[in-house]
């Protein structure tokens, strides 16, 4: 009987620019065999280790988050005013970067790593649950004592105090209670409408929901096999990008594909595609493309194919704008 | 050395030469004159040949970035300058009177980049109009296109690059699912 492999813990940044991001894949390499457990980079916000620069509105939400949920995961900040708390800055120094894997590995002893965890739904699910309910005409969204809602189907947020995007993913960076109201619940429809009458962009709202609440799970009303495509764009001007989900918006609007295939395609693992996918779904771009699951090709594991002459003009276009690497 | 184009195209005021000038390795070209068509736009120079700018590619290659002249009575340049491109960057200027009339011109002018994907558009000053996102969205839909639209401030180098990431990304989709067959 072969001995059982312990998997590797997963470790990513927040906040860095792309630079960090490779530097630290890069450090991971060099250093492997030389931490108490193995280790690997990976794209997913629910890894067992976060790195992330301080000043940063998403991580600092997601630390938050964390610590609200008891979730064991580790995060060490670029930068700290307090001595004795281990910080992590870009340049990643080997050293410096072994001793906080070493202590990460101390302080996770006995958890399984964080894709094993056994998790209540996202808020992201119960969002969507709410918007799908039948005969829905708002959603609460209540988070400490402010109180927001969505119109349906327009999709207008109102909020309690005039707030912007970032300040209200703060907001719903802790526990959020969600709500469908219907056609019975007249009063409590004319309530928000008095309390929470301050209007916030939607769009940007509920893309960072799906990014960032999502636990890494797909939601479950959509199928990994079933062909899908978004009817259009994101405005990726006002939510904000990453490059990955502009690739994957560029395939879906090119063609509708299969979640599995698309992760083949672009070459990103279902975990963080998920996120892109629940995002699109709750935004309202993604629709059921019009094959039938059965018929999608399998993918294959070379299903990247080879550089071309153009794609090689476009890796050095990227190369030197720095953008998309 | 091999040479690669890039258009923008635009209505006059909508910012080309501004967008060229945030990624140009260098500054870029321009050729402006007084500007007679003060009904258009009430900039006193605009863009009478191209704007012109450029990037160095690694391999001794360059990357030419071409801004078309806003005004229509330009036209034949926008077809010449489009043989050979590897797509077009449209910037409308939403505050003026008819941003869908303009984006409906500059579509047709480049339909050809646009039916396989190699355009991208970048809506400026959206509040400053009443035409929605959407509105974009929906017009180029009925069209039977799905081009990437987004808001944008061309004077924000950030936003450029977002214009351009997308572009390439729509290239780069199309030349990925051309060698793959259909589910």
């Amino acid at each position: 009987m072969s001995a059982q492999v312990p998997k590797a813990r997963k470790i990513t940044c927040i906040g860095f620019d792309w630079r960090a991001e490779v530097s630290l894949k890069e450090t991971l390499a060099l250093l492997r065999g030389k931490t108490r457990e193995a280790w690997q980079y990976s794209d997913e916000l629910t890894a067992d280790v976060v790195v992330y620069e301080t000043h940063n509105v998403l991580a600092q939400a997601m630390v938050r988050r964390s610590a609200a949920e008891n979730t064991g995961r580790v995060f060490f900040p670029s930068s700290s005013e307090d001595d004795s708390v281990l910080t992590l800055r870009y340049p990643f120094g080997a050293s410096r970067l072994v001793a906080c894997l070493d202590s990460a590995s101390l302080q996770l002893q006995g958890r399984v790593p964080a894709t094993e965890q056994a998790e209540a739904p996202s808020l992201c699910q119960r969002l969507d649950d709410a918007l799908r309910a039948p005969g829905t005409l708002a959603v609460s969204i209540r988070a400490g004592d402010q109180q927001g809602w969505l119109r349906l189907p327009e999709r207008e947020l109102h909020w309690s105090q005039p707030l912007g995007v970032d300040e209200i993913a703060g907001l719903l960076s802790g526990e959020v209670e969600v709500e469908a109201l219907g056609p019975t619940e007249g009063a409590a429809l004319r309530r928000l409408e008095a309390a929470a009458r301050h209007p916030a962009p939607a769009e940007g709202l509920l893309w960072a929901i799906g990014i960032a609440r999502s636990k890494g799970s797909l939601l479950p009303r959509l199928d990994i096999a079933r062909p899908c495509r978004l009817r259009r764009w994101p405005d990726f001007g006002a939510i904000g990008r990453r490059s990955l989900d502009i690739r994957c918006a560029s395939l879906l609007t090119q063609r509708e594909l299969a979640p599995s295939h698309l992760a083949m395609m672009a070459g990103i693992p279902l975990g963080v595609l998920g996120n892109f996918l629940n995002a699109c779904a709750l935004v309202g771009v993604l629709e059921p493309g019009k094959a039938l699951p059965a018929a999608a090709p399998a993918p294959q594991a070379h299903a990247l194919p080879q550089e071309s002459g153009l794609g090689s003009v476009l890796r050095r276009i990227r190369t030197a704008l720095a953008i998309g690497q | 050395m091999r040479e690669y184009k890039l258009l923008f195209a635009g209505p006059m005021g909508a910012g080309k030469t501004t967008a060229i000038a945030a990624i140009s390795d260098a500054a870029p070209v321009r050729t402006e004159a007084v500007n007679s068509d003060r009904v258009q736009h009430s900039k006193e120079l605009t863009t009478v040949g191209f704007d012109y700018g450029e990037i160095a590619l690694d391999g001794g290659d360059r990357l030419r970035l071409y801004g078309m002249p806003g005004q229509d009575r330009f036209d034949f340049m926008w077809k010449v300058a489009s043989e050979g491109a590897l797509g077009v960057v449209l910037l409308s200027d939403n505050s003026r009177p008819e941003p869908l009339k303009d984006l409906a011109l500059y579509v047709e002018s480049f339909r050809a980049m646009a039916e396989r994907g190699a355009m991208v558009i970048g809506i400026g000053r959206l509040g400053s109009g009443h035409t929605s996102v959407e509105s974009y969205t929906a017009w180029l839909a009925g069209q039977g296109l799905s081009l990437p639209v987004f808001t944008v401030d061309v004077r924000r180098r950030d936003d450029v690059l977002l214009l351009l990431d997308a572009l390439l990304y729509q290239i780069e989709a199309a030349r990925l699912l051309a060698d793959t067959p259909h589910a």
